[in-house]
């Protein structure tokens, strides 16, 4: 082989490939995420008591650094004396999964349509993309409220909620993305081959334009979060006895003027999780797409 | 601007209003029948079939459809059943807070995003542009109940120099504004940033500079106006997310207003009211939306019906 | 030499209709695209890229079709293999009228008929081996054993020079190793019509000897067709049987090597043979070569009567009005040309 090799192309290199060079703010939120996801996990491991049982004499107690004398409840007790570290896992685990559940959902969902409006073109395209953009219209949050409203509240109706939000967005970046890459040789090539396009997207353009819809994930999923938590949060979401974290806060706003940590502690780790999210996902993108800053 | 491009977008805009009434009109006959769900289930099925020909449902589906498509247009959609007035009624009361509530936070938020972000774009990369975009970060991530609390925490319950909650004064205005505008504000900063940057770098405005025209003139008078398509265009995709901040900042702040009305009606589902405002949502929403596609045509010459608005 | 490549299908047929019926036979081939109105409420236009484009190709020869970009000789390419469909017109492979099959019948009859393109950085996926994806047109079409099809992919990519590099991604090959490993993924489902889509354009000079003969060397072992598209003439004097010439969607004409290029007819022809330098100072009996003036006119408005009439300088009143006919002339090749014996 006489051929000198050449330098590889640059945009062929695997799109995620993290760099020794993370930010400290970026490292610091990946740690928290981390640390709630674990949490999310072992949550019932973790959780010192029953997030569910009560103890009337031992209510509204204060958190540990409140607290005059050391005590069981290490974040105090809730209106009804449960445990509100326990309580706080549980919810963790609960909104977390929730929400990841539903991003995934919704991000499959939508890949698929993008591919089939890509594919199939025409009516089919025209189709999808009317509801792409009439969803992207309508504000989801009075979607949701209409549609809890019509068929009433129900766990797996609330999940389809959640998977039902953002759906549009993959929807519209993947069929730009497919109809991009079916330009490309290979896409062509593929087919010349006597591929089936079932084939074609799965095996070859799908893994090329994962980048972007990782990305997408990411910016998608905190917005998840902060859907449960509203709704929640109005009382028309997660209902008791389970518990969420918008949950609880719709919960402790009652408390506000005796015992406000009901609400903070919750609410702070929504804002923690999803500030997280977005910020190790602005990263992402900002890795991947250089032009965009 | 042409007037075929006008035209396409009405077309369009009335297209999406049709399609969400019938989608209304269908969701409301697959839940079921609402003699079932408004009258005890012991009632005599005379009384049941009277209300049944009383309310239109022997008819068949396409005159029901049409019915409801007439009534629809002309904002009628039925009695609320928990305190027996006209819904459209009970929404029109509603209004004026809401818009109250929404316009103040508008001016708010473009007053403090636009500057944030010319000032931002100007100082790129030092502490002022880091500063700004951690705040356009932190709103995005905010939640607003979350914020409202925390409001609620400082200056209600702590410092005690607002009402922590209700409708009246404009002290009671400060707290949902500030709630509902952070988010906004952030974004607008952010858009008018990456406008700016983009417009400060090309030729036009290097010459000039060139020509000795002082900064400020540059900026009010060169760049901005250039920057001002992508700044409607946020302004325009923000105020579906205004609309679900004031549902939940209406009810924080025990706001008067049609979302807390909207939420009091999901939980009790009173769904004549929920129609109702669902299609005003979608009303507003069609017709920001045209705003925008139109205020964009006027902006740019360029956008022609060629160019699909898909490819944002 | 290698198994996949050699295979035989039902080779006594094959045989036996060779000398009866071409490999390819391409019957008035046309492909009309709509373009956009010019102004809002204009007539609706279209761009005819191919005008009705007919030819032949016997089982081991090479077909050259040249002419300028945009003439569309890829466009004729990709209709032969369906790439793209077709407007109006036939393609008959080995006897079979394949403008009639479904599309399982052509994912199928794919094998026969393969491409190499030009663009071989992007004709690879950058996320597969260079060994998954030879091997991947034997999974596609189920040839061999699961187990064997790893060797085989082995097997094919040594014979294009390319051994040991089967665990290596796209990125880290040469330009010309990317180009042999096209030709690899083409050739290991054992074609008998290659369509070389301008295969050397974006290698180096240097290089493109090189996957030129290797081209040629697989043609001689495993005896395949070429439909060879390029622009470049001093490669089609070397590697083609025949040569096409194209102008604005139509052949002008067709005839074999050395009629094109030591005895070219038509005027276009001319001008574009007499554009290239040649080592030996062989010209046309034709005496001084032919200098055609003005620009290639826009598919979305060609001229009337002879395509190019408004660049020939021989051109007649005949020629601004009647389009000529593809004639056979006496020695067998295929003039469109009122007058291509009476030309200077």
């Amino acid at each position: 082989m006489a051929d000198t090799p050449i330098q590889a192309p640059r945009r062929f290199r695997p799109a995620l490939r993290l760099p020794a060079g993370i930010p400290a703010s970026v490292a610091v939120c990946m740690g928290i995420l981390l640390l709630v996801c674990t949490v999310a996990v072992f949550a019932r491991v973790l959780a010192p008591f029953a997030y569910e049982d009560t103890d009337l004499l031992y209510r509204l107690r204060p958190p540990f650094w409140m607290a005059r004398a050391i005590d069981s409840h290490p974040l105090g007790t809730d209106k009804i004396g449960r445990d509100v570290l326990s309580r706080l896992l549980v919810a963790t685990q609960v909104s977390i999964a929730l929400a990841l559940l539903g991003t995934l959902i919704g991000a499959v969902l939508g890949t698929a349509l993008g591919v089939l409006a890509a594919h199939r073109g025409g009516w089919v395209d025209e189709l999808v993309m009317t509801a792409v953009d009439w969803q992207a219209a309508m504000p989801f949050l009075i979607i949701a409220l209409a549609v809890l409203a019509f068929f009433g509240n129900d766990f797996l109706l609330f999940l389809a909620l959640m998977a039902l939000f953002g759906w549009e967005t993959y929807a519209r970046l993947v069929r730009g993305m497919v109809l991009s890459a079916r330009e490309q040789g290979y896409a062509l090539a593929v087919r010349s081959l006597g591929a089936r396009p079932g084939r074609l997207y799965l095996r070859h353009i799908l893994p090329n334009v994962m980048g972007p819809l990782i990305v997408q994930l990411t910016l998608n999923f905190p917005q998840t979060i902060l859907l449960e938590a509203s709704l929640s949060f109005l009382g028309l979401g997660i209902q008791p006895p389970l518990t969420s974290l918008g949950q609880m806060l719709g919960e402790g706003r009652d408390y506000l003027l005796t015992a406000w940590w009901l609400a903070v502690i919750p609410g702070a780790v929504i804002f923690l999780t999803t500030l997280s999210m977005s910020i190790v996902g602005d990263w992402l993108r900002s890795r991947l797409d250089p032009t965009q800053r | 601007m042409n007037l075929r491009f006008v035209v396409v977008k009405a077309l369009r805009a009335v297209l999406t209003l049709w399609l969400v009434v019938t989608f209304v009109f269908v969701v409301l006959r697959v839940t079921g029948d609402p003699t079932e769900q408004l009258l005890p289930d012991d009632i005599d099925p005379g009384i049941r079939e009277y209300y049944r020909a009383a309310w239109g449902l022997d008819r068949p589906l396409w005159e029901q459809y049409l019915k409801y498509f007439q009534a629809a247009f002309h904002g009628d959609f039925g009695i609320s059943f928990r305190n027996g007035l006209p819904a459209a009624e009970l929404i029109w009361q509603r209004i004026p807070k809401t818009l109250e509530l929404g316009i103040a936070t508008f001016v708010t938020a473009l007053a403090m995003g636009i500057p944030l972000g010319v000032f931002a774009a100007l100082n790129r990369d030092r502490w002022l542009d880091r500063l700004t975009m951690s705040f356009a970060v932190f709103g995005f991530s905010m939640p607003n109940f979350f914020l409202g609390i925390l409001l609620i925490l400082l200056f209600a319950l702590h410092l005690r120099v607002l009402p922590s909650s209700g409708y009246g004064t404009v002290g009671h205005l400060v707290m949902p504004v500030i709630t509902l505008a952070t988010a906004f504000a952030g974004a607008i900063a952010r858009f008018t940033r990456s406008a700016m940057l983009e417009v400060l770098t090309r030729d036009y405005l290097r010459t000039a500079e060139a020509a000795g025209a002082g900064l400020s003139r540059r900026v009010w008078r060169h760049a901005l106006p250039n920057a001002a398509i992508p700044i409607v265009t946020i302004v325009g995709f923000s105020l579906g997310g205004m609309i679900g901040g004031a549902v939940i900042t209406e009810n924080v702040f025990a706001w008067p207003g049609v979302g807390r009305l909207l939420t009091s009606a999901v939980a009790d589902r009173d769904l004549s009211i929920v129609q109702g405002i669902v299609v005003l949502v979608a009303v507003t929403m069609v017709l920001a939306n045209l705003a925008v596609d139109l205020a964009y045509g006027w902006l740019d010459p360029r956008v022609r019906l060629g160019a699909r608005e898909r490819s944002r | 030499m290698i198994a996949a490549a050699e295979r035989e299908y039902d080779a006594p047929a094959r045989e036996a209709s060779a000398a009866t019926v071409p490999l390819l036979a391409v019957e008035d081939l046309v492909k009309v695209y709509p373009a956009a109105r010019a102004t809002l409420f204009g007539r609706r236009r279209s761009l005819t890229a191919v005008a009705g484009v007919s030819f032949e190709l016997a089982a081991g020869e090479t077909l050259a079709v040249v002419g300028e970009s945009g003439c569309g000789k890829s466009t004729v390419g990709n209709l032969v293999l369906n790439l793209i469909t077709p407007t109006a017109g036939r393609v008959r492979f080995d006897g079979e009228d394949l403008s009639a099959v479904d599309d399982a019948r052509w994912r199928d009859r794919r094998r026969d008929m393969q491409l190499v393109f030009q663009d071989s950085r992007s004709a690879l996926d950058p996320r597969l081996t260079v060994g998954a994806q030879v091997r991947e047109g034997l999974d596609i079409h189920g040839i061999g054993m699961p187990a064997e099809r790893r060797a085989e992919a082995e097997a094919m990519l040594e014979a294009v020079g390319l051994g040991g590099f089967a665990d290596r991604y796209p990125h880290a090959l040469s330009g010309g190793q990317q180009q042999r490993a096209v030709i690899a993924r083409a050739l290991v489902v054992g074609p008998r019509l290659v369509v070389c889509d301008e295969p050397v354009a974006a290698l180096d000079v240097s290089i493109q000897a090189q996957v030129v003969n290797l081209l040629s060397d697989l043609q001689a072992r495993l005896g395949l067709s070429y439909l060879f598209i390029s622009h470049d003439l001093s490669l089609v004097r070397h590697v083609a049987d025949r040569v096409a010439v194209m102008y604005l969607g139509a052949f002008v004409e067709v005839g074999t090597r050395r009629q094109i290029f030591d005895d070219p007819r038509h005027p276009y022809t001319r001008a574009l043979i007499g554009a290239v330098p040649v080592a030996r100072a062989r010209r046309s009996r034709h005496g001084r070569p032919v200098r055609l003036t003005g620009e290639v006119p826009s598919p979305l408005t060609p001229p009337a009567g002879c395509s190019v009439h408004p660049r020939c300088p021989f051109a007649t009143e005949r020629c601004r009005v009647e389009r000529p006919a593809a004639l056979r002339q006496p020695d067998g090749r295929i003039v469109a040309c009122h007058h291509p014996e009476t030309v200077p």
